[in-house]
């Protein structure tokens, strides 16, 4: 029985390796090796085509004296801390009404996922008209309530025009957080809320003490990939919208990066940003993961 | 009594307003694309937000000669479809193994993985070209297929093993009584209450891949293995844009892309559903 | 179900492997391949197919098409070709590109003396877009074009107004069209990269005409962005909105909102860098235009335009294939097969002698006042950084947020910055040593 045992374990040891092996193999190969590569372009003055040229540490010496680059790093940290809250809290208040029991619940479920699915040149196309001040909807909108006072230049006013962007990605992608709520909301106890029925606790209580912590783990999970996203996946939207401006006013790390490299030809700066930014990204990644997942389940 | 009906009813009309507002927000969009691919191309810019005065219905065949899609559509599907047949086993069993085994290494292995949705994809495009070419795998679907399946590992493994932690301790328990091998337990009771995490990964990876241009680009050199977000390029010019041509072609391009989502939802909600009650 | 799933996907996933790699067997006849960015005009690719079958019935040798891509994307593509050791024969690749790009890389042949025989196919001062240092690296293959302002005919005659020819006559019908209900003129403020074009306009006249001489003495360190004529030009074109020209409704529109605006009669003008509106596009009023107005006294209006889209041999082609190549070259500029590819792009200048041009109403006072004085676009000179920076600085100094002194001296800070930080050097020609042009020589 013992010997069985100890075997089953060892065999078990093992076991947890090959599982893993393919995707580390595959990851090495096709991330890591790759990262690094990129690391040493980044030593090296590059335009892409020509041979390249070593010239040490000066590409970051490069990025650090480049305001635009640093302009870009606050939009992505302020981009990093407003879209993961918006996206979230839509996403909650769509998959809320998603698990209601009323007639057209599943009808409106499946709609709500269909801007997600949408290909960026449409979104861009769409919001494009929808923000336009001569016959935008929005505008029009606003006039027709009244409310002209509201009117705004919604792509070319330095103050809102990142906050404008944002609420693209957050209608593009409400969907698909509702359904990661939704799949949360539904993995919840039944008999939790029944018992506070029995307590005699109202709507709001009951939300506030069990639904929300019972979410802890889609909530981690939203909150991780929206804010990764908000750093290393929200070039289309920028590119689409607004291009960066004005006055690198939407301007995010990843847009910069990618001007750097592939407009600009200058392929030894943008991996020395793209550097920096892994940097940050791992130590925020890091630090909201520690904070978030309060304990490790299955340790 | 009366005083709580009428807060039902209150609280109904609320929610269907709050759905009518999304629902405006999600439909009109799609109505507008659909409109507007059926334009003329100077009524595409007279006429905005109306319904088309005489719906072209040849832009999609235009659209559909024009960029080629029969072929692209091949193509995408075969890409799309061996890449998720690649990831999804993959990341099943990784995500397994660092949920619910113990071995030495074990959170090193996890966050090494971990580390790839820190890493913009865009940044390692030139990098990953000089590693495809290297292993002689450029200009084939094999090496395009491969690079997606690496750089979407971190994503599908968190995700599933996120699912595999919220599964119950008593699953291996029952499947040792039953005399399973470890593998054999994970295929045959774990995993198929983790198609929650599986159809997840379809849906998000999926769809990233099916929209992906910018390694596809560089990976593919030739125009048999072409995927359809390169035959979007056709309709790039920057100014003479035919947008409604290009809207038909896009809307072609989503429809499937919403239909799998459509069978794949209702899986999503059921398998959602019998893992909560089970558990 | 989930069986069959299964199976059809391994199945899949099967075929996909035995389909991957693509056979790469040698050709048994001469080919000549032909790479480029997806074709992007109704017909294109058709036309591209029907010449290249008559091409292989007359001579014999196949030619291969092999589109993929944006316009934007070709040096990028043409260099992974060439890392990645694929035989191309032919690329087409844009003047702008060409210039700011592709020909200092090396990656394109110096076509000078295999040109030489086909100089006379071209229209007058076609090629001089494709000639840097003296040397030819392309040819142009499709339409031309050069900026001006479209208005509405209609407008203009109810508001009994004509279009002006001097600054201060613009400013005073921009007064009469706005007191009507209308925006005077729309421009795409919206879309980074045209700013600068207004300024081109503005910086040709300060210099008196010498837009060309200047810009190269700024790009090889003889003149600093920062002189008295940059600063006036960028005035002149901050004056468009002081003096309500343009209003503010141009800082939020792309280009397919200032199309959008002109052809729903919102806007009277619209300023363009190209001839992109034909009368037949707008059904609903009738369509003029008019060259940039003088605003210094003593110098002239000077479009800026060109041939944008080109042909060009790579540097790494096979040089044995070269006699094939040129038998192409040759049979595309006919002007029977020009017609069928350059047609679908609608032209309005005769870029390849004996095409038949777009019948439109303006397309006569293009080519007789306009094209005779047009110089190339200055974006196809400056580096991509010096025109971001233009562009950024002028819509800067519109909101106030900068002086135009202000805004010119960042402009030459992003020249020394790419100077500085990649060794941008102007003049490259000046300072290729043998090798590189044996490289680049046929």
């Amino acid at each position: 029985m013992t010997i069985g045992k100890t075997k089953r374990l060892s065999s078990s040891r093992l076991f947890g390796y090959w599982m893993c092996l393919p995707a580390l193999i595959l990851f090495t190969i096709f991330v890591i090796y790759p990262l690094f590569k990129g690391f040493y372009i980044s030593l090296n003055q590059w335009d892409g085509f020509s041979s390249m040229k070593w010239n040490g540490l000066k590409n970051y010496g490069f990025v650090f004296e480049d305001p635009v680059f640093w302009q870009a790093l606050k939009n992505t940290f302020i981009y990093a801390i407003v879209s993961p809250v918006l996206k979230n809290v839509v996403g909650l208040i769509v998959a809320l009404i998603f698990v209601q029991p009323i007639f057209g619940s599943y009808f409106f479920r499946v709609c709500t996922y269909i801007p997600y699915t949408f290909s960026y040149v449409i979104v861009g196309v769409l919001f494009g008209w929808i923000y336009n001040p001569t016959f935008g909807l929005l505008n029009n909108f606003l006039t027709a309530i009244g409310a002209e006072e509201l009117i705004r230049g919604w792509l070319s006013d330095p103050d809102i025009a990142l906050f404008s962007v944002i609420m693209v990605d957050v209608w593009k992608c409400m969907g698909f957080h509702g359904v990661l709520f939704m799949a949360g909301l539904n993995a919840i106890p039944q008999d939790l809320y029944e018992a506070a029925d029995i307590d005699g606790a109202g709507t709001l209580k009951k939300f506030w003490h069990i639904t929300l912590p019972q979410l802890n783990s889609t909530l981690v999970t939203g909150f991780l990939l929206a804010m990764t996203g908000a750093f290393v996946n929200n070039y289309d939207v920028v590119n689409v919208m607004t291009g960066g401006g004005p006055f690198h006013s939407t301007e995010v790390a990843i847009y910069t990066i990618m001007t750097t490299a592939f407009r600009y030809s200058n392929m030894g700066k943008a991996n020395a940003m793209s550097t920096i930014l892994v940097i940050f990204v791992a130590i925020v990644g890091f630090i909201q993961l520690k904070v978030m997942t309060r304990d490790e389940n299955y340790e | 009594m009366k005083n709580y009906a009428f807060r039902k009813v209150m609280f109904r009309i609320f929610l269907y307003l709050l759905m009518a507002f999304f629902l405006i927000l999600t439909l009109y969009p799609i109505f507008w694309m659909l409109s507007g691919s059926l334009k003329t191309e100077s009524e595409f810019f007279s006429n905005v937000w109306g319904l088309p005065h005489n719906p072209q219905f040849q832009n999609y065949a235009e659209a559909w000669q024009r960029a080629g899609l029969g072929m692209k559509f091949l193509n995408s599907l075969l890409t799309t479809g061996s890449f998720l047949l690649i990831l999804i086993p993959m990341n099943s069993c990784a995500g397994y193994a660092l949920a619910r085994l113990s071995f030495k290494g074990k959170k090193i292995i996890y966050n090494y993985l971990l580390l790839g949705i820190m890493i913009p994809a865009g940044v390692l495009a030139m990098p990953t070209f000089t590693i495809v070419n290297e292993m002689g795998l450029l200009n084939s679907r094999v090496g395009l297929v491969l690079v997606y399946s690496g750089q979407a590992i971190s994503f599908g493994m968190f995700i599933m093993r996120n699912y595999f932690i919220s599964l119950p301790k008593s699953l291996e328990e029952a499947a040792r009584i039953d005399g399973s091998s470890d593998f054999g337990a994970f295929v045959r009771i774990i995993l198929p209450l983790a198609v929650p995490g599986i159809v997840t990964q379809v849906i998000f990876s999926g769809l990233a891949n099916w929209n992906e241009y910018l390694r596809a680009n560089l990976l593919i050199r030739s125009a048999e293995l072409q995927t359809l977000p390169l035959g979007m390029a056709s309709f790039a010019n920057q100014d003479t844009i035919n947008y409604p041509v290009m809207f038909a072609a896009l809307a072609m391009a989503t429809a499937p892309v919403i239909v799998i989502y459509l069978v794949c939802q209702k899986t999503f909600v059921k398998g959602v559903s019998q893992g909560a009650v089970k558990g | 179900m989930k069986r069959i799933l299964f199976t059809v996907l391994l199945t899949v996933l099967a075929l996909s492997l035995v389909f991957a790699g693509g056979a790469n067997e040698e050709p048994e006849k001469p080919q000549v391949v032909v790479m480029g960015n997806a074709r992007m005009y109704e017909g294109e690719e058709a036309a591209w197919e029907k010449v290249a079958a008559d091409f292989e019935a007359e001579t014999g040798i196949e030619v291969v098409l092999r589109w993929q891509g944006k316009w934007n994307e070709v040096p990028q593509n043409l260099s992974t070709a060439s890392l990645a050791g694929e035989k191309v024969d032919l690329v087409t690749v844009g003047a702008g590109l060409i210039n700011s790009i592709v020909a200092r890389t090396g990656l394109l042949m110096d076509i000078t003396d295999l040109m030489e025989p086909y100089r006379d196919r071209f229209g007058e001062g076609m090629l001089d877009s494709y000639t840097i240092g003296g040397r030819l690296w392309g040819f142009p293959y499709g339409n031309s074009a050069a900026g001006f302002t479209y208005y509405n005919k209609d407008i203009f005659n109810n508001l009994g107004i004509e279009p002006p020819t001097t600054y201060e006559e613009l400013v005073e019908i921009s007064k009469t069209i706005s007191d009507a209900g209308y925006i005077p003129m729309i421009f795409r403020g919206k879309d980074e990269t045209y700013w600068s074009n207004l300024f081109f306009y503005a910086f040709a006249q300060t210099t008196m005409n010498q837009p060309i001489e200047k810009t190269n003495d700024f790009l090889t360190g003889k003149r600093s962005f920062s002189s008295p004529e940059e600063i006036e030009a960028v005035n002149a074109v901050v004056s468009f909105f002081e003096d309500g020209i343009l209003t503010s409704d141009s800082l939020d529109t792309n280009g397919d909102g200032m199309k959008a605006a002109f052809l729903q009669q919102k806007a009277a003008m619209m300023h363009t860098h190209n001839f992109q509106l034909l009368q037949t596009d707008c059904p609903d009023f009738e369509l003029g235009i008019f060259e940039f107005p003088i605003i210094v006294e003593g110098a002239y209006s000077q479009p800026f335009g060109g041939p944008g889209t080109g042909i060009a041999i790579p540097s790494f082609a096979d040089r044995d294939n070269l006699d094939n190549t040129m038998k192409f070259v040759e049979f595309l500029l006919r002007p029977e097969n020009a017609d069928l590819i350059i047609g679908c792009y609608k032209p309005v200048v005769e870029v390849v002698k004996g095409i038949n041009l777009v019948d439109d109403p303006n397309v006569q006072y293009l080519n007789e006042v306009m094209i005779p004085k047009t110089v190339p676009y200055l974006d196809w000179i400056w580096p991509t950084e010096v025109n971001a920076a233009v562009c950024q600085i002028i819509p800067a100094v519109i909101a106030g947020t900068m002086t135009a002194e202000e805004g010119t001296e960042a402009v030459q800070a992003a020249l020394e910055r790419i100077q500085r930080e990649t060794g941008y050097q102007y003049d490259w020609w000046n300072s290729w040593t043998e090798s590189d042009w044996e490289r680049v020589t046929p």
